[in-house]
């Protein structure tokens, strides 16, 4: 076990991280017996992967435990299409592994290389690949974590299919770390397609854009990434509203894809519209994911949840005499991501969300409690405080930084 | 008639005496699930039409102290559905009715006691179907299915139960009504939805299911290859999921069910050979040509000695009902048999079906198989007499052995039926003492009294019940 020196810290300055000290384990066994002793001594523990989504709620923790150390597991069974990771490895360089056999981890989160796998499961990151591959409840198969006793436990198996126990994967999945920390995770893993190929319509309005959006839902084309994007997820000085299309396949289905894709866009009221060249692919999607100006990030974003036919109406009035508004959405999934600028009056589409029955997580500047982060508590709130009672008993583990205060 | 009892009576005053069954003849159809190996008597039957009512008999079961869990069809294969300690059943068949169905948001919000098939018949004509396609689609409910994370042939490509479950309501442990998720994708803390489909009915019991619908595909194609050996049929699969192909569906068949097959539905599958193998791809028809090609390769490659492609949508079918009525074809040649729900690494499935084939053998039984094959769920039907006391013994042997060498092997102990009564004792085969108490952390947490379906998965505290081994006629399984 190492005390981290600063320098050494992947993404995170060290003064920002609240903990008294901060400690890297290079075992399981060691985050095992530093749980165990924080569950004796009675201090909090804050897990750190990539440090790149650090919420802790202006909370002090007592010990910081890095998981840097905790990338070395890798088992990989190219024929099996499953994968365990340990979740320190950065998630990039699993992804990088796995392409050596043809093979992925069909999740595309926003992340630039510092994010671990063990972060973006916790944090339960997605990105426009969700349209067809879902998130990482459509992927993780089994995972090994510590508990608040400090106890090694696993749950499911490196199989596609399982109904032997509790499927406690899906409850540490988007935990964010509070109810144990992962030390593994196995997923189930696609193909790499033999090729891509990425289209992108402009439209002038969003009942144009998510109107086209809602016709490649309805058609039977098998689109692998679908966003529709305005603002900052788009071209510096763009005012249309981009909708980027990908497919995947062998170069024959893509062909016969392309047809009936290119058909549907002749029809639209699409201003510009096209396949997209290998560099414009790589740098629209890399707008969609991470805005035009990386240096400047959003003040703050709101990721949105809520049921497919709300999207459009939740659009409209948000954008609604706002020329200027960023938004991306994933309308498969009734994803929304809306930038927030500083001042901006959030309890007005926090309400709306609300009563369309959605969820809502903000991030960034001026997001300090748990209240801020996750504005809408869901009704089963009493039952999950119940369960974060019974998995972490002496409440070690990123206490009072999850929803409603968990 | 023995007098009635006063949990009995209460449960009648809530239901009225027309959905309450307490006879003790009538209480035999319940006895069991498709496991027909053990049976448990329960104390009574209660058929709620609404959700309070489930709460209102959950409430004077907590109040009597009495045991209680839900059953749909009674289509599972692993004692799941049945009272091991007594006590009392609710059975959800009137609880039935599509609820809503809502193309835009691509959801229905439906009852547990609707059958899987009906949904997606109910849907069918506006394009759209319920993905998860258990054999026993038919007759089983969706509710089940949530309990037991069900899949089916096509899961394979569109995913089991639980990937298609967005939100439940259910009634709690104590006679509490709660919600858990939404009609959105995503929701806000733990994923309880997640946890609680698979949990076998030992969490809560679901009384509304929001489910996904699923927009059906533009072309199908389903293929036969036939094969000389299992291992080239096995070898077969192995090969096409590692070259990256993942169809639709993929199981496998061999000559014993064949035989059995083609004796009562006589669907054309061919008799002399050891395996065949069921392929289904769907998707835009343009890209289906490729597909065809790289898999029609693959099969030959691996030894298959024939390959066909079903040729109108009525040979289509009747392949299909081939696969999912098999189950019942076997129950009319021997006159008990019991399946095995193991699952295996996929590239392991020559060497377990080798080593089934082996055990049987050893065992003095024969073993059929019919696997979801691309998912690794093996599903061995171990053929037994009732009456031989001997092969009784010899067929839960010969199970567990299967079972452990799953484990070996680096799979899992179920894969669509769940634990159950009838792997309490495999439980530690794959789970530590610390996972299993971990486990029943959750399960103190939403039923602490553990009167919700005890004796169900964790063999912790498990009591034996009042199990009764019977000679019996074959029982209908399904997978």
């Amino acid at each position: 076990m190492a005390i981290i020196p600063e320098t050494e810290m992947r993404n995170t300055v060290w003064e920002q991280i609240p903990a008294n000290e901060i400690v890297a384990p290079e075992s399981k066994e060691e985050i095992s017996e530093i749980i165990a002793g924080a569950n004796r001594d009675q201090k909090t523990v804050l897990p750190i992967g990539g440090g790149n989504d650090l919420f802790t709620a202006n909370k002090q923790f007592d010990i910081g435990i890095d998981l840097k150390n905790l990338a070395s597991c890798f088992r990989h069974t190219p024929e099996d299409l499953t994968a365990t990771f340990a979740a320190g490895m950065l998630f990039s360089e699993a992804q990088e592994k796995l392409e050596e056999s043809g093979q992925w981890i069909p999740l595309n989160p926003p992340e630039k290389g510092t994010s671990t796998v063990g972060g973006v499961i916790s944090a339960n990151r997605f990105g426009p690949r969700r349209h067809r591959h879902g998130t990482a409840r459509d992927w993780v198969i089994a995972t090994t974590v510590v508990n608040g006793e400090g106890k090694i436990v696993k749950a499911g198996a490196n199989v596609v299919k399982n109904v032997s126990g509790y499927d406690l994967n899906k409850l540490y999945i988007g935990a964010r770390g509070t109810l144990g920390i992962l030390l593994d995770i196995s997923f189930k893993l696609a193909p790499i397609p033999e090729k891509r190929i990425t289209f992108r319509a402009c439209f002038s309005t969003p009942e144009e854009a998510l109107g086209m959006s809602n016709q490649m839902n309805n058609s039977p084309i098998e689109v692998e990434a679908l966003t529709v994007a305005k603002g900052r997820w788009t071209a510096a000085k763009a005012k249309h509203w981009w909708v980027l299309i990908e497919l995947m396949g062998t170069e024959q289905s893509l062909a016969d894809q392309s047809t009936v894709l290119s058909s549907i866009l002749e029809k639209s009221s699409a201003n510009r519209w096209g396949e997209a060249s290998k560099e414009d692919t790589q740098f629209y999607w890399k707008t969609a994911q991470f805005g035009n100006n990386e240096a400047s990030l959003p003040f703050a974003e709101a990721a949105i949840s809520i049921p497919k036919s709300k999207v459009d109406q939740l659009v409209y009035n948000f954008s609604m005499g706002k020329p200027d508004c960023s938004l991306k959405i994933l309308p498969a999934s009734g994803s929304v991501i809306l930038e927030l600028t500083e001042g901006s009056d959030r309890s007005t589409f926090i309400d709306q969300v609300s009563e369309m029955g959605g969820t809502v997580e903000i991030i960034g500047s001026g997001v300090s409690s748990v209240e801020d982060r996750w504005p809408i508590e869901p009704p089963s709130l009493p039952l999950m405080k119940q369960l974060k009672e019974h998995l972490d008993p002496q409440c070690l583990f990123s206490p009072g930084t999850f929803v409603g205060g968990i | 008639m023995p007098e009635k009892s006063s949990l009995v009576r209460d449960l009648e005053s809530i239901l009225g005496r027309d959905r309450v069954i307490s006879h003790p003849t009538e209480l035999l159809v319940y006895e069991c699930d498709g496991l027909t190996l053990s049976k448990y008597g329960a104390d009574a039957v209660v058929l709620p039409k609404s959700t309070e009512e489930v709460a209102e008999i959950v409430k004077c079961c907590v109040q009597h102290e009495t045991p209680f869990l839900a059953r749909g069809s009674g289509t599972g294969l692993s004692g799941g559905a049945v009272a091991a300690e007594g006590g009392v059943i609710i059975q959800m068949s009137k609880m039935d009715s599509i609820l809503e169905v809502n193309y835009d948001n691509e959801i229905a919000v439906i009852q547990p006691g609707v059958i899987n098939l009906d949904l997606s018949d109910a849907t069918s004509s506006n394009g759209y179907h319920y993905a998860p396609d258990p054999s026993s689609q038919k007759a089983c409910t969706i509710g089940g299915n949530v309990a037991e994370n069900a899949g089916g042939p096509h899961t394979l490509k569109y995913g089991v139960t639980a990937n298609h479950i967005l939100g439940l309501t259910i009634v709690m442990p104590d006679g509490e009504i709660t919600k858990l998720g939404s009609q959105s994708e995503d929701c806000t803390g733990y994923d309880l939805v997640g946890l609680f489909v698979g949990s076998e009915g030992t969490l809560g019991i679901a009384t509304e299911i929001t489910v996904k619908l699923t927009r059906n595909p533009e072309a199908v194609k389903t293929f036969l290859a036939s094969y000389q050996s299992v291992q080239d049929a096995s070898n077969s699969v192995s090969n096409l999921i590692s070259a990256g192909i993942i169809p639709a569906a993929l199981e496998l068949i061999d000559n014993l069910v064949i035989q059995a097959v083609e004796s009562h539905l006589k669907v054309g599958f061919p008799l002399d050979v050891a395996a065949i193998l069921l392929i289904e791809i769907d998707g835009l028809s343009s890209t289906l040509t490729d597909q065809t090609q790289k898999i029609h390769k693959i099969c030959y490659k691996s030894g298959a000695t024939n390959f066909q492609e079903a040729k109108s949508e009525e040979e289509r079918q009747r392949l299909w009902r081939g696969r999912k009525e098999a189950i019942g074809a076997i129950g009319k040649m021997t006159p008990a048999f019991y399946t095995n729900d193991g699952v295996v690494p996929r590239s392991k499935l020559p060497e377990i079906l080798q080593f089934n084939v082996e055990a049987g053998e050893r065992n003095g039984l024969r073993i059929g198989h019919l696997c979801h094959a691309g998912d690794g769920n093996i599903h061995p039907t171990i053929f037994y007499d009732p009456d031989d006391e001997n092969q009784v013994k010899a067929a839960a042997d010969t199970s567990r052995e299967i079972l452990q060498k799953c484990i070996d092997l680096g799979g899992a102990l179920s894969g669509e039926h769940g634990i159950g009564t009838e792997k309490l004792n495999t439980f530690k085969f794959m789970f530590s003492d610390d996972d299993e108490a971990q486990m029943l952390s959750v399960r103190s947490t939403f039923n602490p009294s553990g009167l919700l379906n005890p004796s169900k998965i964790f063999p912790t505290g498990a009591r034996c019940g009042e199990s009764k081994i019977r000679k019996t006629v074959a029982g209908g399984g399904w997978l």
